[in-house]
C-alpha cells in the first residue's frame, strides 16, 4: 500500500537543512579561500619580518608586521607563565581536592562559566582602569599579560579538567598504596597524564592571544610601527595590527589577516591531533 | 624521632599544597567578582550624575555638548538588540538545520569533516570576519541594494550569524546524538520516513539542548565587537529603523572613544555603557546556568513511571 504523497513539512525541512549545511561550509571555505587569495600575494619577506618604514613624502608607508609579531611573542610567553600554573592548579583542585557536589566547587564552576560568557570588551574596559590606570601601568604589554591571563583561564581549567578526568583511578591507588602523599601522587601521577589536555588547553590560548582583538585595543593599544623595547610601551598583537591596518593600508590588512589565519589554522590543526590522540589512548 | 620529623613536614607540605590548589581554584571566583564590583563601582555614579532616565532612555551621545557632555545609549541598546537578534536568527536557524543535517543526514564518512570545518569556523579571529565582512559582504550589499554605504545590521547580522555558528551547531549536534536511539527506532516502526522521524520525534527530544545552544549564541552576538565595528558603519546619531543604516552598538562605542576620551566624566559613561553590557551579558549566561540545571533535573529518571522504558512514550 503506497502512502498518498502530500506536500509534508518535514521534507521541506529536510532539504533546508541540506541547503543549510551547505551554506555553512560554504561560508568557511568562502572566507579561508577569499583572505588567503587576497592577502597571501602581498606577504613578502618584508612585510614578515623587516623594518616598518613611515613614509615621509606622499608615498605610501612601507609596512612590515615584525613589530606586532614581537609583541605578540612577549605577550604569549608572559600570559602563558601567569596563566597555566594558575589554570592547571585550579583544576587540580576541583578534581582532586573536593568532592563534586560541595557548594564551593559549585560557586567556583559557575564563575569559570561566567568568565567564559563576559565578552572580551568588558575584559578589556576593565583591565585598561584596573590594571592600566589604578595600578598605573598603562597600555603596555604587562597590562594585556594581566588582562589576558584571565580571559584564557576558563579555557586552561576546563581542558585541564577534562583530560586529568581520563586518568584512571587506579594508577592513584597505586600510587597511594607504594606510600606517596596526595601531592607526590598529584606531581607524579596526575599531570602526567593530564599532559595532553595541558598542551591542547596551551594551544587554544596561543591562538587566542594572536587572534584577540578588542580587549587588546584598550590594554595594550594599536602602536605597531616600532619593536617594542620595554614591557611598559603601547604595543599591539597580530589581531590588532589587522585593525589598525584596516583604515588606509587595505591589501596589507588582507595580507596581515591570511598570516592571522594560517597560524590559527596551523594551530587548530595541532589541538585537534592531540585531541585525537588523547581518545585513542583513552580507548585503548 | 627522624621519622616523625618528616611526617610531619610531609603533612605540612600537603596542606600548604592543598592550600595552594584552593587559592589558584578560587582565584577565578575573585576575578568574576572583582570584575563586576569594580565596573558597577566605576560606571554607577555616572549614570547617577547624568541621571538613570535620561542614560538609559535618552538617545543623544555628546560628549562634547554643553558642560560636560550628553550621554544618552538608547540608540546603541537597540542597536545592540536588533543586530543580536538579526543575527541569531540567521546563524540560529542555519546552525540548527546543519546539525540535524551532520546529525542525522550526513554520510559518516563526511561527518567528521564537516565538524572539522565548524570548528575550524569557530576558531577563525573575529577580526578576520570583520575584515572579511568590509571588504566582500558590504560592498556587495551596496552594488545589490543600491544602498550609499552598504554598512549597517544586515552586514553586522550575516558576520555575526556565521561567528556563532560553530557554537550553535556543535551544541546542537551534542543533543541531537543524545536522542535515544529507540525515540528513532519507535516512530519509523510506526510507519514514519526517516525525515518524518527526524522532524517531529528527535528534533523535539533534542529541543532543550538546541535551545541552549541558542542562548549561548545570543550571548556571544551580544558582546561580539571588532567584526561588527567594522561593518556597522558606527554612527551613534541614529536610532536602528532600517538593516541598511550606519549605527552603532553599546560595544562599538566602548572601542571607539575609550583612546579618545575627552575627562573623566566621559571615561566614567564609556564604562556605565560597558556595565549596561555587562549587566545584559550576566542575565544571559546565569539564565542559560539555570535552563541547564533545570534540564539536568528532568534528565534524571524520577519522574518516570514503573515499566515504562526509555523511549516507550514515544514508540507508543
Amino acid at each position: 500500500m503506497k502512502r498518498k504523497r502530500k506536500f509534508s513539512v518535514s521534507l521541506c525541512l529536510k532539504y533546508a537543512s541540506f541547503a543549510a549545511a551547505g551554506i555553512a561550509a560554504l561560508a568557511l571555505v568562502g572566507i579561508t579561500l577569499y583572505i588567503l587569495i587576497s592577502g597571501l600575494p602581498h606577504v613578502t619577506w618584508n612585510f614578515l619580518f623587516g623594518k616598518y618604514v613611515t613614509s615621509t613624502t606622499m608615498a605610501k608607508d612601507e609596512v612590515s608586521i615584525f613589530p606586532a609579531i614581537v609583541s605578540t611573542l612577549i605577550l604569549i610567553l608572559l600570559t602563558l607563565v601567569v596563566a597555566i600554573p594558575l589554570g592547571v592548579a585550579a583544576a587540580v583542585f576541583l578534581t582532586e581536592y573536593t568532592k563534586p557536589g560541595s557548594k564551593f566547587v559549585k560557586a567556583i564552576r559557575l564563575a569559570v562559566d561566567t568568565l567564559t560568557g563576559i565578552p572580551s570588551i568588558v575584559y578589556g574596559l576593565f583591565g585598561a582602569l584596573f590594571f592600566g590606570y589604578y595600578l598605573k601601568l598603562g597600555s603596555s604589554i604587562l597590562t594585556g599579560t594581566l588582562t589576558m591571563a584571565i580571559v584564557v583561564l576558563p579555557t586552561i581549567i576546563r581542558a585541564t579538567e577534562e583530560s586529568i578526568k581520563t586518568v584512571p583511578g587506579m594508577y592513584r591507588e597505586g600510587s597511594f598504596a607504594l606510600g606517596a602523599g596526595k601531592q607526590k601522587t598529584v606531581f607524579k601521577i596526575v599531570l602526567p597524564g593530564a599532559l595532553p589536555g595541558i598542551i591542547t588547553s596551551v594551544i587554544l590560548s596561543v591562538g587566542r592571544l594572536i587572534g584577540e582583538s578588542a580587549a587588546i585595543l584598550l590594554t595594550i593599544g594599536y602602536s605597531a610601527k616600532y619593536v617594542v623595547g620595554s614591557l611598559t610601551a603601547p604595543t599591539t598583537n597580530l589581531a590588532g595590527m589587522v585593525y589598525f591596518l584596516t583604515t588606509e593600508f587595505k591589501n596589507e590588512a588582507k595580507a596581515a589577516s591570511a598570516v592571522l589565519l594560517i597560524l590559527v589554522i596551523l594551530l587548530n590543526i595541532g589541538a585537534t591531533l592531540i585531541g585525537s590522540r588523547l581518545q585513542r589512548k583513552n580507548k585503548a | 624521632m627522624t621519622d616523625i620529623h618528616r611526617k610531619k613536614l610531609n603533612s605540612v607540605k600537603e596542606k600548604t599544597m592543598k592550600i595552594a590548589f584552593l587559592c589558584a581554584a578560587a582565584f577565578s571566583l575573585l576575578a568574576v567578582m572583582t570584575i563586576v564590583v569594580f565596573l558597577l563601582v566605576q560606571g554607577v555614579p555616572g549614570i547617577a550624575k547624568a541621571g538613570f532616565f535620561r542614560f538609559i532612555f535618552g538617545r543623544t551621545w555628546s560628549p562634547s555638548a554643553g558642560d560636560g557632555g550628553e550621554y544618552g545609549v538608547l540608540n546603541f541598546i537597540v542597536g545592540t538588540l536588533y543586530v543580536t537578534a538579526c543575527g541569531v536568527l540567521l546563524g540560529g536557524s542555519l546552525g540548527v538545520l546543519t546539525a540535524v543535517f551532520i546529525s542525522r543526514f550526513c554520510p559518516k564518512f563526511l561527518r567528521g569533516v564537516f565538524m572539522q570545518l565548524v570548528n575550524l569556523l569557530a576558531a577563525i579571529p573575529s577580526i578576520v570576519y570583520g575584515m572579511f565582512g568590509l571588504v566582500v559582504i558590504v560592498p556587495f550589499l551596496r552594488e545589490t541594494f543600491n544602498d550609499l554605504f552598504g554598512f549597517g545590521i544586515l552586514p553586522a547580522s550575516i558576520v555575526l550569524g556565521m561567528m556563532i555558528l560553530p557554537v550553535i551547531v556543535g551544541l546542537s549536534k551534542n543533543a541531537l546524538d543524545a536522542v535515544p536511539k529507540s525515540y528513532y527506532e519507535g516512530a519509523v516502526a510506526l510507519g514514519a520516513s526517516h525525515h518524518e522521524a527526524v522532524f517531529k520525534i528527535v528534533v523535539p527530544a533534542a529541543k532543550s539542548g538546541i535551545v541552549s545552544s541558542i542562548i549561548l549564541g545570543i550571548g556571544r552576538a551580544m558582546g561580539e565587537t571588532m567584526a561588527v565595528i567594522m561593518v556597522i558603519g558606527n554612527n551613534g546619531a541614529n536610532l536602528p529603523t532600517k538593516l541598511l543604516q550606519p549605527i552603532r552598538t553599546l560595544t562599538t562605542n566602548i572601542v571607539l572613544e575609550f583612546g579618545e576620551a575627552k575627562g573623566a566624566m566621559h571615561t566614567q559613561m564609556l564604562i556605565a555603557t560597558g556595565v549596561v553590557l555587562l549587566i545584559f551579558v550576566l542575565i544571559i549566561n546565569l539564565s542559560l546556568t539555570f535552563f541547564n540545571r533545570d534540564r539536568e533535573k528532568r534528565k534524571t529518571p524520577k519522574r518516570r513511571k514503573p515499566g515504562q522504558s526509555d523511549g516507550g512514550e514515544a514508540a507508543r
